[in-house]
């Protein structure tokens, strides 16, 4: 029989599993590539807005927004991901050429630009009023009590597919090219390997999967505003994958699971209504020292990067 | 597998069955035919909305104390359960799932706009009324009422922004206002509704300056403002970018009225600002602070809280809400939420007795009397969407020993 516990703990799932895209997208370019972007929130903004104004109808009385297509949702997810893609390489072609630092600030300062015109460009997005009751994949065909499930399960195999992708990205010439890039970027230049070329690749692949996460976001929410969009979503993305470790992709799964759990299993600590706002605060403290417990009891993230073995066959050719 | 993955797998499973653990003894049948009522709460504990969170709470705590002692709802006790929707649409979903799924509520009270707005779906699919106690959004202006499970007890941005039109053009007689409004949804809202309704009497915007929040000054945005030669200024701002603005104006000396949305009628706002909030004004849809319902309401959550509510708190607004979904809940005789979607409107409503208790309206109701709720905010009267509108306003202003007092009283039937 299916609970109502079970039917939260779906939600919550959901939700982690829309974060695991994300995660998995920022350890591309973060873990396997060495970027710094405290940017990736942007990508999964424009990705959804994108979505929402490809699939949405057009703009009724008292709603102003572009486009109001009504296309397909499979149009708007793809749409999403190659929007993604395209700020990404926006962005990265200025910015990649920065060091480090500058680079982690100058991502930052482009989604906050990007979440302001979102804000107040009316004309564009319907600014901070935003759009609401958007429509969810396949939900004619299920009851309300199942379609949870129906979603957790559409964004399993979505993450998984993602995992996939992005795991044989890592693993291939291309991804190598990447850790070299990362332990020692002169080094990978006498070997041949461009860092604008590689850094651009990385960037652009992460903000089309960033991109597609957006229009999952939407499909969960079923409401599209600027506030949605918050650097929040960037250091939620960067906790997880630290926590899950870094450059390792079953890491970035398994952190973003486990920090949305930790945050909404901390709901069931409960005092009674009388004492449910200052536990509000009290369950943020938690959370932060259950973090700290994880990353002291495994500083490298609870799955750290695998080292690659090179065998001795090749070291002797 | 290595062992840190077994490790990590055990680590979800555990999180996952501590979730379980807190959901058992909670399924819809245990509930529907247990000992209690559950009624939810969605709130930001947490978030931009976070100042209003506890006093809200508090006043829908004091409601379910009232119904409790004076014997409950059928019979059964009724007990709050209380969620963080974290000021936003995520949390919003989360706070909802967990109070239909996990606690069986059968109404949720509370959510703000954003909120609110996350959840309009998710209503009316699983046929649980959601009543806004703290939402001006004019996007709830026409899409709740019976049959769509959105309701709210705050009055619309739109009926307050008629409201201040109304007074500041016909009441004061100002005829070019300068809007500031920060680049929220809920202050974004209010500053459209007024600028609608001031244009459409006649008056004129001179100019309209939009300010980001959390800026450290906005001294280039009050330069502009003044320089427009407005004879006020209309301020829509949350708490943290007035408590800037309003000192920034004081120590520039510039002795434009003020006029601020009902979110900065508040004494915490005056007590950061002092003197910088003296000859602030603001306009507010009338509580009939001087009728039996307000003076109930300022001695029973006074008396249990040990200070006075306040009207940008909302606090009044929760207690009718919660008090409004006992009364329906007892009308309709049934524990679901449809049962109370369908005597919402009915209990709050003329034609009936007035009733302006939850121990009056049992009482009526026990006669097999139609009841009609007035509240401690007001008459509580919906309109086809699930509305409350206000039967007077009245303009407040921060005196010089820094007290929010009222200066006049007007009829808005009329706007």
């Amino acid at each position: 029989m299916l609970t109502g516990t079970a039917l939260f703990l779906s939600s919550i799932l959901t939700l982690a599993a829309i974060y695991a895209v994300i995660a998995l997208a920022l350890n591309l370019e973060a873990g396997v590539d060495g970027l710094w972007d405290l940017g990736v929130v942007s990508f999964v903004a424009v990705g959804a807005y994108t979505y929402t104004m490809l699939t949405v109808s057009p703009a009724s009385a008292g709603q102003s927004y572009i486009m109001g297509f009504g296309l397909p949702m499979w149009v708007g997810v793809l749409a999403a991901g190659i929007a993604g893609s395209i700020v990404a390489f926006l962005i990265g072609k200025p910015t990649l050429k920065l060091k480090n630092e500058y680079f982690l600030i100058t991502t930052f300062a482009f989604a906050e630009v990007i979440r302001q015109i979102l804000t107040n460009e009316r004309w564009l997005s319907n600014g901070v009023a935003g759009v609401y009751n958007l429509a969810q994949p396949f939900k004619t065909y299920f009851t309300p009590s199942v379609y949870p499930y129906i979603l957790l399960l559409l964004l399993v195999i979505i993450v998984f597919i993602v995992y996939v992708v992005v795991h044989r990205l890592t693993y291939s010439t291309f991804g190598r090219s990447l850790k070299a890039l990362r332990e020692n970027e002169p080094l990978a230049l006498t070997a041949g390997i461009r860092p604008d070329r590689f850094h651009i690749r990385a960037f652009v692949i992460a903000g089309f999967f960033a991109g597609t996460a957006g229009a999952f976001y939407v499909w969960y929410s079923t409401v599209i505003t600027p506030s949605l969009f918050t650097s929040d979503i960037t250091f939620f993305v960067w906790m997880a994958i630290v926590i899950g470790g870094l450059a390792n992709n079953k890491g970035a799964i398994v952190g973003s699971v486990i920090f949305v759990l930790a945050g909404e299993s901390l709901r069931f600590l409960d005092l009674g209504s009388g004492f449910a706002v200052r536990m509000a605060s009290m369950k943020i403290a938690i959370l932060g020292l259950i973090l700290i417990a994880i990353l002291k009891w495994r500083p490298q993230g609870i799955l750290p990067e695998k080292k690659v073995k090179f065998s001795n066959s090749s070291k002797n050719s | 597998m290595n062992k840190w993955l077994k490790l990590t797998g055990i680590l979800i499973l555990a999180l996952a069955l501590v979730i379980s653990l807190g959901g058992c003894g909670t399924t819809t049948e245990e509930t529907a035919g247990g000992d209690t009522i559950n009624f939810g709460y969605s709130s930001g504990f947490t978030g931009d909305m976070a100042p209003w969170a506890e006093p809200v709470v508090n006043a829908a705590n004091a409601a379910i104390d009232e119904i409790n002692a004076a014997g409950g709802i059928l019979g059964k006790q009724v007990v709050l359960y209380a969620e963080d929707n974290k000021s936003g649409v995520e949390g919003s979903v989360q706070a909802a799932t967990k109070l239909l799924s996990v606690n069986k509520c059968t109404v949720i009270l509370g959510p703000e706009s954003d909120p609110i707005m996350a959840l309009q779906s998710f209503a009316k699919e699983n046929k649980i009324p959601v009543i806004g106690t703290q939402c001006g959004t004019s996007a709830l202006d026409a899409i709740g009422g019976t049959g769509n499970y959105l309701w709210r007890t705050s009055p619309s941005d739109s009926f307050i922004g008629i409201c201040e039109a109304n007074v500041v053009k016909n009441t004061m007689g100002i005829d070019k206002v300068c809007i500031m409004y920060e680049n929220t949804e809920g202050s974004t809202s209010a500053a459209e509704s007024f600028t609608h309704n001031f244009e459409a009497l006649g008056g004129t915007i001179v100019n309209t300056i939009v300010m980001s929040s959390n800026q450290s000054s906005y001294s280039s945005e009050i330069k502009k403002a003044v320089d427009s030669a407005p004879q006020l200024l209309y301020i829509s701002t949350g708490q943290v970018v007035a408590n800037t603005l309003l000192k920034e104006i004081y120590q520039k000396s510039i002795e434009i009225p003020l006029l601020g949305t009902t979110e900065l009628q508040n004494d915490e706002l005056v007590a950061a600002v002092q003197q910088a909030a003296v000859g602030l004004m603001s306009v507010r849809v009338v509580e009939n602070e001087d009728s039996t319902g307000w003076d109930r309401f300022v001695e029973l959550y006074t008396d249990k809280f040990g200070v006075a509510p306040m009207a940008g708190y909302y606090q009044s607004n929760s207690y009718d809400a919660t008090i409004i979904a006992a009364l329906a809940l007892a009308a309709a005789g049934e524990n679901t939420g449809e049962a109370i979607e369908n005597k919402l409107s009915e209990v709050a409503n003329p034609p009936g007795v007035k009733v302006g208790s939850y121990a009056d309206g049992i009482a009526e109701l026990a006669a097999g009397n139609d009841i009609d709720y007035e509240g401690a905010s007001g008459p509580c009267d919906f309109n086809e969407f699930g509305n409350v509108n206000g039967p007077a306003v009245a303009v407040m202003e921060v005196s010089s020993d820094l007290k929010w007092v009222q200066t006049q009283k007007i009829d808005a039937t009329g706007f």
